[in-house]
């Protein structure tokens, strides 16, 4: 049988789905479903130095293809967070933090406790599409993002893993910032700033206008992104973006990304998608005579 | 996000409205939709009417958003997505209700559809006093045997919902009990059916954000109000920590009933 086991760095996957930043991740219970579901590690809501409660609804509407979401970073900040990290940690569950801040010395203090309440790796948000002043916004530096990975790199031992913004000109220049910042591997993409109207109502929908689209409708976005990074840089890449199948999966996987993340399948999939992700992903291997994961990295990269 | 038409607006007593739109389609009884005023906040609300062509939702003015839905006319757009979530599975011939406040909202279409389909049920229905007793008339209308209850004694019996329908259920004979209200008052609730060896089903409140089980805001345990709920079977409810004790407010930070 083919296997399925990942590695990203330093850390070890026994399968490479992970559950995206934002998706169920606000307890330590849903964190478990998801592992239980088939995750072979959970990214936890972004959480920032204090408590928010993002924007007012709608938050969430469904399109043709996916999702647009304006959560707005809800989350009971970093200390009250501590339960829910070791909540998982104890059950020997990995758990990469995801972080928010406005400068990189709030990174680098999140990242910390991070590590101190057992998180095996931080992710820097620094791509959400509908924050004023956060991720995304500051995400769009070269300098910013190269200044923040530093900073955190400092901070901690885990491995520190960007997620970047595909909403710029060119992915692959911040996938570099980061290695010059010396993050251990990169994460691609987060959501692309979208809008949905009701046309009977003649206004967005959503109530901060502008939100981020995931989902079926993503994919193709985020695959491609993953082949610019992948020629870019040589520490190794976690796609997301619209993943609901193996294939799916496996098309991240020989655009060159190491693990994947999934988080809008959870809507219609429910948290055992990954287990039915990693099924897919071992029937095709099986076809097609991969032994290993590592076989298919970068499989349709061609020696580029 | 699908339009609707308000097609009417009903007080139902000082502080709770019953809003009436066009959205077609099957529901189940204990189903929520997610409801729009444009511009305005959007909010998960039982259904309380669950005809094909016609839906409502009954709720208690508490802030601008449900403001908002009271003072909407007919003719008035209305987004809306839904119904979601599970609803209530009825079981069994003799079936008890208890509806704390609101509760009643999503009690209401399943007791309608219980009667017709012959059961028998015994309905307790509590508030506060006799000028919250919400939908007296409409379960009148039915062959129930209504019980009502009020903490301060201004209308049927003094008491609380649960109490009135403990002194029933120690008779025996239920072979299922619906709830909807205050989760303490649900905890209770499936608390006494568990010792009565009765399946329970309790409909739970939790504060909801996106509505379609990703974000997280409304876990109850380990699952999702938004998509597991929010009508749950007792005995699953009592074997989550949270339940009845703590929830998430909309920060995410863990707080007290």
């Amino acid at each position: 049988m083919a296997s399925l086991s990942a590695t990203v760095g330093k850390l070890r996957l026994a399968n490479p789905t992970i559950l995206a930043a934002g998706i169920l991740g606000m307890t330590a219970e849903q964190m478990l479903e998801a592992l239980k579901g088939g995750a072979a590690a959970v990214v936890t809501k972004s959480i920032g130095l204090k408590a928010a409660e993002g924007h007012p609804n709608p938050t969430m509407v469904e399109t043709e293809c996916g999702y647009l979401n304006c959560m707005g970073l809800p989350n009971p900040g970093i200390d009250d967070f501590k339960p829910e990290v070791e909540g998982v940690a104890k059950h020997d569950g990995i758990v990469i933090g995801s972080v928010y801040a406005k400068d990189a010395k709030g990174f680098a203090a999140l990242a910390r406790k991070m590590e101190s309440y057992g998180a095996s790796a931080v992710e820097l948000n620094l791509s959400c599409p509908h924050a004023a002043g956060l991720g995304a916004e500051m995400g769009s530096s070269l300098t910013r993002v190269r200044n923040i990975t530093r900073a955190v790199k400092k901070a901690v031992d885990i491995p520190v893993f960007p997620k970047l913004t595909p909403n710029v000109q060119k992915i692959a220049g911040l996938a570099l910032a980061a290695e010059k910042g010396r993050a251990d591997g990169i994460v691609a993409i987060n959501t692309l700033k979208a809008m949905a109207i009701l046309p009977e109502a003649r206004t967005p929908i959503l109530s901060n206008a502008y939100g981020g689209y995931s989902g079926p409708g993503i994919k193709p976005v985020g695959v491609r992104c993953v082949y610019e990074i992948a020629g870019e840089v040589d520490i190794p890449i976690i796609g997301v973006g619209g993943i609901c199948s193996g294939r799916d999966a496996i098309e991240y996987i020989m655009a060159g990304a190491s693990a994947v993340q999934i988080g809008s399948a959870v809507a219609a999939h429910g948290p055992g998608v990954f287990a039915k992700v990693c099924a897919e992903m071992g029937e095709f291997m099986t076809a097609n005579g991969y032994k290993r994961l590592s076989d298919m990295v970068g499989a349709a990269r061609g020696g580029r | 996000m699908k339009a609707a038409r308000v097609t009417d607006v009903l007080q139902e007593s000082e502080h709770v409205w019953t809003v009436r739109f066009d959205l077609e389609g099957s529901a189940l009884p204990g189903q929520f939709a997610m409801l729009w005023v444009p511009g305005g906040e959007e909010m998960p609300m039982g259904l309380s009417y669950i005809d094909w062509g016609s839906k409502g939702a009954t709720f208690k003015v508490v802030g601008d958003g449900t403001m908002a839905l009271s003072k909407l006319k007919p003719g008035a757009c209305l987004g809306t997505k839904g119904p979601l979530g599970r609803g209530y599975a009825i079981k069994g011939a003799d079936i008890i209700a208890i509806a704390g406040g609101t509760g009643i909202a999503s009690l209401a279409p399943a007791i309608e559809l219980a009667v017709s389909g012959g059961k028998r049920v015994t309905v307790v229905l509590g508030a506060k006093s006799a000028g919250e007793m919400l939908f007296e008339k409409r379960l009148k209308r039915l062959s129930v045997n209504l019980q009502l209850a009020t903490d301060d004694g201004s209308l049927g019996k003094k008491g609380f919902a649960t109490d009135i329908a403990q002194r029933l259920v120690e008779k025996g004979g239920y072979d299922q009990m619906l709830a909807c209200g205050p989760e303490p008052m649900l905890a209770r609730a499936a608390r006494m059916a568990e010792e009565f060896g009765i399946e329970s089903q309790c409909s739970v409140e939790r504060h909801m954000k996106c509505g379609l089980g990703l974000c997280g805001a409304c876990a109850l345990g380990g699952a999702r109000v938004c998509v597991e709920g929010p009508v749950f079977v007792g005995k699953a409810l009592l074997s989550m920590p949270d339940f009845g004790k703590r929830r998430l407010a909309p920060s995410g930070k863990v707080i007290s009933f």
